[in-house]
């Protein structure tokens, strides 16, 4: 799983699912925690997805610390994967149920930032 | 009737602002702790120490035998370092607690430390941002984000609007500044008022700075004993039951953010340990890092009814003499957090809020108290129920 990782994982974000129950998950899991299934294979998360949550962060960490204030979002990709990411725009523009598409990913640092579209 | 574990000796340090290091403060705490118990540190089998980011804050790891040498313990006994988030000092703890019911050791020495006041505050957030998932950080959150995501869904749950919700959580953070004032061993030992909060800087919306709980120094210890070497002890205070459970460690993982199971689970185990429920807790010590997390603590617990918690300080509920008295310290809010010590503080505040002289705000005649500790964004968790009579 590790190679298929990092060959999807240098376009998009993989997301994790169980050939068995469905289950998605988009961080790295050995064993489907619902059903127990070793059958977990990894997938292109996919470009686009909506809002489920956001919350604008006006301090960022230091890691981040060259975005500035950005917001903070909760994403469920259209691949069924749950995600966190960062868009850069005007916090007004971002609500629940808001289409966003990913903008850039960095497989290095993982940053994933996302538009409003 | 299984064996027991008492508690027979606490130590605190002042929490806040420490000019020495972290093993110095366990060593006095533990020195405390120790004289209180009125035995000699050649009774002490083992060491089971909470730290957290002393490899980040001064540089310095191996921490369990340098506190054991800085107390002066030459006795070469084993020495070990708990690290679980702000979960680390109550997971001491309930190790401790394990090995003497097995058997192992009859009288051992428990407890945490932390120092975290001496480099910047952009520092500190940095090393306790080590303690969520690394994919998850990268993508911009923060604890603060975290907590305001938890607010969110809470207040969506609940049917709270914004201002309702920042003014109930605010009430939170007000009572437990009120306890905080009478704690001479806490951080900030002064009142606040709705405006202090309200006012106060936005850091995530919902939450604000006075939401928050500060990054503190502290440490804290207790001696833990055998049931035999408690029954020779005048008032010792018993460990009736000790859970722990683990949260899923991704965020993203989870499907309503607004509670965690975890808290349940280890809630669930220590009631079904000690034999009672919550309607039995007569004090308890939660885990209001941010203040959202008090009630988060006070529902996922039992304690109150699911939709309850956000109302309890307004309602006077939890204030010492409420019918659910919470965090009669001043909490992580007001006595401070110093993360890998924090459980700690908790233990002992309940164990002398069981005996009676604790130095601030006391319950009502408590004969029954709790303690939720918990780890990082909800990933480990404790539940402790102490108790007068076993």
């Amino acid at each position: 799983m590790r190679e298929a990782m990092s060959e999807l994982g240098k376009v998009l974000p993989p997301c994790f699912t169980c050939n068995h129950c469905g289950y998605r998950s988009g961080t790295l899991k050995a064993v489907c925690p619902e059903c127990g299934s070793e059958g977990m294979a990894v997938q292109e998360g996919g470009k686009r997805g909506e809002v489920v949550d956001f919350v604008p962060v006006a301090y960022p960490p230091e890691n981040l610390k060259h975005l500035g204030s950005y917001v903070s979002v909760l994403v469920k990709l259209n691949s069924g994967c749950q995600i966190f990411g960062i868009v850069l725009e005007n916090p007004d523009l971002v609500k629940i149920g808001t289409p966003v598409a990913v903008s850039n990913f960095n497989p290095q640092t993982k940053e994933l930032f996302f538009k409003t579209i | 009737m299984s064996k027991g574990v008492g508690i027979i000796g606490v130590g605190m340090a002042n929490s806040g602002t420490s000019l020495v290091p972290s093993w110095e403060l366990f060593a006095a705490a533990a020195l405390e702790a120790i004289k209180e118990a009125e035995i000699d540190l050649s009774k002490i089998q083992a060491l089971h120490l909470g730290n957290v980011y002393s490899s980040f804050t001064e540089m310095q790891t191996n921490m369990a035998p340098l506190a054991l040498s800085t107390i002066g313990i030459d006795t070469h006994i084993p020495s070990i370092r708990y690290e679980t988030a702000c979960a680390s000092a109550s997971v001491a703890f309930r190790q401790g607690y394990l090995s003497i019911l097995s058997s192992l050791y009859d009288l051992v020495l428990v407890g945490g430390t932390e120092r975290l006041r001496a480099i910047s505050g952009s520092a500190v957030q940095q090393a306790m941002a080590t303690s969520m998932d690394t994919a998850e950080r990268n993508v911009g959150l923060t604890f603060a984000a975290y907590w305001s995501y938890v607010a969110k869904a809470y207040a969506r749950k609940h049917h709270l609007n914004d201002l309702k919700l920042q003014e109930l959580l605010a009430k939170i953070s007000i009572k437990n500044h009120y306890h905080g004032a009478f704690n001479k061993k806490a951080h900030f030992q002064k009142e606040i008022t709705v405006e202090d909060v309200m006012g106060s800087v936005m850091v995530a919306p919902p939450i604000k700075i006075m939401d928050c709980c500060p990054f503190s120094d502290g440490a804290a210890a207790l001696v833990l004993c055998s049931e035999e070497i408690a029954r020779t002890y005048r008032n010792p205070i018993w460990i009736l039951g000790a859970g722990q459970a683990s949260g899923r460690f991704p965020i993203a993982d989870r499907t309503d953010l607004s509670t965690n199971p975890a808290i349940t689970k280890a809630a669930d185990e220590a009631y079904k340990q000690a034999g009672v429920g919550p309607k039995d807790i007569d004090v308890a010590e939660l885990h209001d890092c941010v203040n959202i997390h008090e009630v988060v603590c006070l529902e996922d617990s039992g304690l109150v009814r699911e939709g309850e918690g956000i109302y309890s300080a307004e309602e006077r509920r939890t204030y010492f003499d409420g019918d659910v008295p919470v965090s009669l310290s001043g909490g992580l809010k007001s006595r401070g957090h110093p993360v890998g010590a924090t459980g700690a503080y908790q233990l002992c505040e309940i164990t002398q809020q069981l005996r009676g002289d604790f130095g601030g705000k006391r319950a009502k005649d408590p004969e029954i108290g709790m303690t939720v500790n918990v780890g990082g964004t909800g990933a480990v968790v404790t539940v402790t129920i102490l108790g007068r009579e076993r």
